[in-house]
């Protein structure tokens, strides 16, 4: 098992500098920005704790980032868990205009993946390989749900008349 | 790490979803806290909720009993009475030291895919672990070498050749309340990316005629490892937490020596549910 400790410098320093891109990410999954705080605090807490435990299996931007999704959805999940349906989640269109609510609704409807790497790419702002790196897929994986999740937002917006 | 280059980027896409998260550019990082939060928490691949906002977050929201975890990403649904037996988990600020010199393995398992910090193919065990104060624990490690415990909760040792993963401590009985058949946990590994393992794990009754466990599902029939009236398996991954790979009915069943189904636990249940779950008669 190899192990290739990350330095608490290196982690820092990720922290730091895209702080506000780990928030937006984790904002998107759990759907609340005072949690998607906790949620980030969380996922670096793990990371520094385990950090003697990264085995050096790809990048440490995908190992944080990975940990950053994992803990948002474990979030996300646990409390949807218990939550009431939520009645947003039908798409809506007022005055030919998909209005937000429409946009969070189809989000809402897309498959976990899909979701997930649309908001590392157009959130994050990361490449196909560092999505991939990130979800542990193909990045060809990464390019196909990406299309589909287009084609799903697409529709939406073909469907509003202009 | 960006890359504009892609083609497949679309501005109408990205203006939609502008609107919906803002990037939080005045948001307070706070590295410091995490640092502190990090070196005075129990250590990782223990078991504990996690304080402030998001424990209590999820706490309130899911009226859940199962605990987030730290670093190794492993957890541990208590299920079946481990609770009413006395056990204690490490759900305070402080878990104790885990004494590891009179550790004897109960029984072990080829994991047939990765979980937490282990290969597939690597050989785990529950191990026995009396307590200096009288107490047990049973918890999962690499069956070689013998496991050895951290110095000091909250330290990793990055030369421990056998770090203790999940478990639990509780009274010396050990093998569950009584009146109950059978108790199990449920461990949930989450580093496999998106995919969730399951390790299962558990114990008989002392009186029990339980002599072979196994889980049936609509895939088949998955063995359990059994020896000592403990019992260690895997699932098959699964892409969702708290869910089982495939539908239908998961069902671990127990048969006495003559191969007659004498014990059934509902898995489904017991993984939406820290409450003791119900065992039938076949």
């Amino acid at each position: 098992m190899t192990k290739e400790p990350v330095a608490l410098a290196a982690l820092s320093d990720i922290y730091e500098s895209r702080y506000a891109r780990f928030l937006r990410v984790a904002e998107a999954i759990v759907g609340d920005a005072e949690v998607a705080r906790d949620v980030v605090q969380e996922a670096f807490v793990r990371l520094i704790r385990s950090r003697l435990q990264f085995r050096g299996e790809g990048s440490v931007d995908g190992w944080v980032w990975r940990t950053v999704v994992n803990t948002a959805r474990n979030a996300r999940r646990d409390a949807s868990k218990h939550r009431a349906e939520d009645p947003s989640v039908e798409p809506t269109a007022t005055n030919g205009h998909v209005v937000d609510a429409g946009v969070r609704a189809l989000l809402a409807t897309l498959p976990e993946r899909q979701r997930l790497v649309l908001f590392l790419r157009y959130y994050a702002d990361l490449d196909y390989r560092a999505i991939a790196e990130a979800l542990e897929i193909r990045p060809g994986t990464v390019g196909a749900t990406l299309n589909q999740a287009h084609s799903a937002m697409k529709r939406v917006l073909k469907e509003v008349p202009q | 790490m960006t890359d504009h280059d892609v083609t497949d980027y679309d501005p109408r896409v990205k203006e939609m979803l502008e609107r919906q998260v803002p990037l939080r550019l005045d948001a307070e990082a706070d590295w410091a806290g995490a640092l502190r939060k990090a070196e005075g928490a129990p250590e990782s691949g223990r078991n504990h909720r996690p304080p402030g906002r998001l424990g209590e977050w999820v706490a309130v929201r899911m009226r859940s009993r199962r605990l987030l975890v730290p670093a190794l990403v492993v957890a541990v649904l208590v299920i079946a009475g481990a609770a009413a037996a006395g056990a204690r988990l490490w759900s305070g600020p402080s878990p104790p030291a885990i004494d590891t010199t009179q550790a004897t393995s109960l029984v072990e398992y080829t994991l047939t895919s990765d979980f937490s910090v282990w290969k597939a193919g690597d050989r785990i065990a529950l191990w026995h672990l009396p307590q200096p104060d009288g107490s047990t624990c049973v918890l999962t490690a690499l069956a070689s070498p013998k496991p050895t415990a951290p110095a000091a909760p909250g330290t990793d040792d990055p030369n421990d050749p056998n770090p203790v993963g999940g478990g639990s401590c509780g009274n010396p009985g050990g093998q569950g309340p009584p009146g109950k058949p059978m108790t199990l946990q449920l461990e949930t590994g989450i580093d496999s990316g998106l995919y969730y393992n399951y390790l299962i794990s558990g114990s008989v009754s002392s009186g029990s005629d339980i002599a072979r466990l196994e889980i049936r599902s609509d895939a088949g029939s998955l063995p359990l490892a059994f020896s000592h009236g403990w019992f260690l398996g895997q699932l098959p991954p699964s892409s969702y937490e708290a869910s089982l790979p495939q539908r239908g009915q998961y069902v671990l069943v127990g048969y006495d020596s003559q191969g007659q189904a004498i014990e059934r636990r509902d898995l489904r249940q017991a993984l939406t549910s820290s409450a003791p779950f119900p065992s039938s008669a076949p």
